[in-house]
């Protein structure tokens, strides 16, 4: 999709002023338009400036300018170093001032050209923290996400089925806002996903009628985190009568939502008058928990009621997975 | 599903005000109303979403709109968009 590919693009671009712009103490001589979307792929995305193994990002040192020095103008112009296709960003260590020549060819090569009073050691492995985080896939989705009993519980579902409102209640039992209508997913270490809130909405939760509301000054700041993993989403519902009555009522509904090509639990919660969300949510998570512990309550009651009828599991009662795996074996 | 790119013209961008305004309105559709901008997609439905766009002047704005009432849904942004959001500038 054309359209997945720009907003990486775009993201990586962002990602590098962002990532630089972090060091601490830095001043910017040059910036860049460039992106590391071309070489995203290589290993090395930055090391020492080496024109033996020129990097996007690279790290000038003591040894590194008395290189610098050495060359005249047209090697340093011609050197892979400096190369308008390939190098992203310089980064001056230990508070080195670049040598106008060198300002004046990044300014025509487009390469971001950076200054640091921090050791240049000291920088490679702030990036090597930094980096992950900044360029690891990312994507939004909408929904309110909580931290509720150290659990990231994503609650999606329509405009107007109550999200907002199930998070202030949820937020006034003590559990934690993290972001309020558009979550910002990325994955970590391949395996991870972990969601956080945009800047310009952090610890605010917008409530029809009451407006938006600053939730971190109102029940103080334990009651908004940064970011957390997000391990369950719960998709409210407005429920139409026919879906009540067809409801499986021995088992969750439950399904895998996939994100950034990993699997995460999606409990379809209906929404009816009466039904006390926030309670509903805490159980859903409780249940969350002891499933992922190895305790499934709907199994474990069926299993022991058949127990108590003398029944051996019947195909109809296990689950769908199970069913599946009969399906397979037989 | 009806997909169009959308300028905000109006001096002040799309700024608190003129999301409430649009929320008002794509509030009264039934269709799926989402805005696009580089790599950030909302629903057009909640006001904190479109705040977080922060599009300023210039900006232009991918629109999508899915649904029963989707010509008049689309209309009906495009047209609070090019009217200035009711403000005259």
């Amino acid at each position: 999709m054309t359209g997945a590919a720009e907003s990486n693009l775009s993201q990586r671009q962002h990602a590098v002023s962002a990532l630089l712009g972090s060091i601490p103490d830095v001043r910017w001589f040059s910036h860049t338009k460039k992106t590391l979307e071309s070489c995203y792929q290589h290993a090395h995305l930055f090391g020492y400036l080496n024109p033996l193994r020129a990097t996007p990002i690279q790290i000038v040192d003591q040894a590194a300018m008395e290189w610098i020095f050495r060359m005249n103008d047209s090697e340093l112009r011609n050197s892979p170093c400096f190369d308008a296709n390939y190098c992203v960003a310089i980064i001056m260590c230990e508070g080195l001032e670049p040598n106008p020549n060198v300002v004046d060819i990044c300014i025509e090569h487009d390469i971001a050209l950076l200054k640091s009073t921090l050791p240049s050691g000291e920088t490679l492995d702030y990036l090597q923290g930094r980096l992950p985080q900044l360029l690891s896939p990312r994507c939004n989705k909408h929904g309110v996400f909580l931290a509720v009993m150290n659990t990231g519980v994503m609650i999606t579902g329509v405009s107007g089925v109550g999200k907002s409102e199930v998070a202030l209640d949820l937020i006034q039992r003590g559990h934690q806002l993290i972001a309020d209508d558009v979550v910002d997913i990325y994955r970590r270490d391949g395996a991870e996903l972990f969601g956080e809130c945009s800047p310009t909405l952090k610890g605010y939760l917008e409530i029809r009628g009451l407006g938006i509301i600053n939730i971190e000054k109102m029940f103080g700041p334990a009651s908004v985190l940064d970011n957390y993993k997000l391990q369950l989403i719960i998709n409210l519902r407005d429920a139409t009568n026919s879906e009540i009555r067809n409801l499986d009522r021995l088992q969750p509904s439950l399904e895998n939502s996939e994100i950034l090509d990993l699997k995460v639990p999606t409990l379809n919660m209906l929404v009816a008058p009466g039904r006390n969300l926030s309670v509903l949510v805490e159980a859903a998570t409780r249940d969350h928990l002891l499933r992922m512990s190895g305790v499934d309550s709907s199994l474990e009651f069926i299993h022991q009621h058949d127990l108590i009828m003398g029944v051996e599991g019947t195909d109809e009662l296990e689950t769908s997975d199970k069913k599946v795996q009969h399906r397979v074996d037989s | 599903m009806i997909e169009r790119d959308i300028e905000v013209v109006n001096k002040l961008g799309l700024h608190a005000r003129a999301a409430s305004k649009l929320v008002k309105l794509t509030a009264g559709f039934s269709s799926t109303i989402k805005l696009i901008s580089r790599e950030q997609e909302v629903d057009a439905k909640s006001i904190m979403g479109i705040l977080m766009l922060a599009a300023t002047q210039g900006t232009t704005l991918k629109l999508t709109v899915d649904g029963e009432d989707e010509v008049k849904a689309a209309d009906a942004v495009a047209a609070l968009f090019a009217d200035y959001f009711g403000e005259g500038e």
